[in-house]
């Protein structure tokens, strides 16, 4: 009883996100982006002292794992959209949803015990293309759209539209 | 003899996880001997020679030093190429088995996963505190595995030392 208890336990500690992840990592269509937490923690130790190092730093040192999964020329984008968003349960809070004429894009957040982000995921999701990302760690909405200028990574530029008082 | 032997077997566990993750790389490139072309090398010897042996003013400016410093914390390290005709000989799925085994059974931690298309990049590692110790990267395009393992014991303040370093290059290269 008591192992099928801490099993159960176990299973409910995974993020639902973290299942569908799972699901599509090993498939080589989809491109995939995955910095652990001992690389933050390895990062963290470094400082830069110059202003854009600086504040980069300052973000990379609260962050504890990075996960993107992207799919470009997908012609199921928005079926895989429709299945991520499906994944998300009520531990996760809409902040933002966007629509255009060739994308669905939508962030949520899961707050921490302190009322802090401490998971932020994005999803794109249109004819032509598909991105996942799941940001881990005490994350500071103004900071991470700031930073989001000088990360040339697939779906990152999306970033830039949270501004702090999406969340307070 | 009895201390020899102990010295000896001391000597050996300190070098048993190292000479682990060697293993499963050597093996991995062995299944391929009949289905491309395998090329093995140690660099330490060069990497003993460059830290050791050339003098700093050898190098053009002023990072001679540095990398002399960064050589040093260097033990060991062995470079492993499989390098096909096609770009369907070396599978990503075999790669990726490869790097589940070297974390399973050689207790390497995973850093860094980058896959796009025919192309990944793994960086895993295995070392004590701050240290770097044995670090396993494996670089796979199209048609070529690059398998790089190496010891250090270079620490991230190390790292961070030559960040310092040349951000002041830079500003005064600036100035």
């Amino acid at each position: 009883m008591l192992m099928l208890a801490m099993a159960t336990q176990q299973l409910f500690a995974q993020s639902v996100i973290d299942r569908f992840f799972e699901k599509y990592e090993d498939d080589r269509s989809f491109t995939l982006v995955s910095v652990t937490p001992k690389m933050f923690s390895m990062f963290s130790k470094l400082d830069i002292n110059t202003g854009e190092g600086q504040q980069f730093m300052s973000v990379v040192k609260k962050l504890k794992g990075l996960r993107i999964l992207a799919k470009e020329d997908a012609t199921d984008g928005n079926k895989l959209y429709r299945e991520a968003a499906a994944f998300l349960t009520r531990d996760f809070e809409e902040l933002m949803t966007v629509r255009d004429k060739e994308n669905d894009l939508k962030f949520l957040v899961k707050e921490n015990a302190k009322g802090n982000i401490s998971e932020l995921i994005m999803l794109v999701g249109g004819d032509k293309e598909f991105v996942a990302m799941s940001l881990v760690g005490d994350i500071d909405l103004n900071e991470i759209s700031q930073i989001a200028n000088g990360m040339n990574i697939q779906g990152m530029d999306n970033l830039k539209k949270l501004k702090k008082n999406d969340k307070q | 003899m009895k201390r020899c032997i102990i010295i000896s077997s001391f000597l050996l566990l300190g070098a048993m996880p190292a000479l682990c993750q060697q293993k499963y790389l050597k093996s991995f490139q062995r299944e391929y001997y009949d289905k491309a072309n395998t090329f093995r090398m140690g660099l330490g010897f060069l990497i003993k020679i460059g830290g050791n042996m050339i003098p700093a003013s050898a190098f053009d400016n002023e990072d001679g030093v540095i990398i002399k410093r960064m050589l040093r914390k260097v033990s060991s390290m062995k470079l492993y190429v499989i390098s096909a005709d096609d770009s369907e000989t070396i599978d990503s799925k075999d790669v990726h088995r490869l790097k589940q085994t070297l974390i399973r059974k050689s207790g390497l931690e995973p850093l860094l996963e980058i896959r796009d298309k025919g192309s990944s990049v793994y960086m895993l590692n295995k070392g004590k505190g701050d240290e770097l110790g044995n670090v396993v990267m494996l670089i796979k395009d199209e048609k070529e595995l690059v398998m790089l393992h190496f010891h250090t014991s270079m620490l991230m303040s190390d790292i961070q030392d030559l960040i310092d370093r040349s951000l002041t290059k830079n500003e005064k290269a600036a100035q």
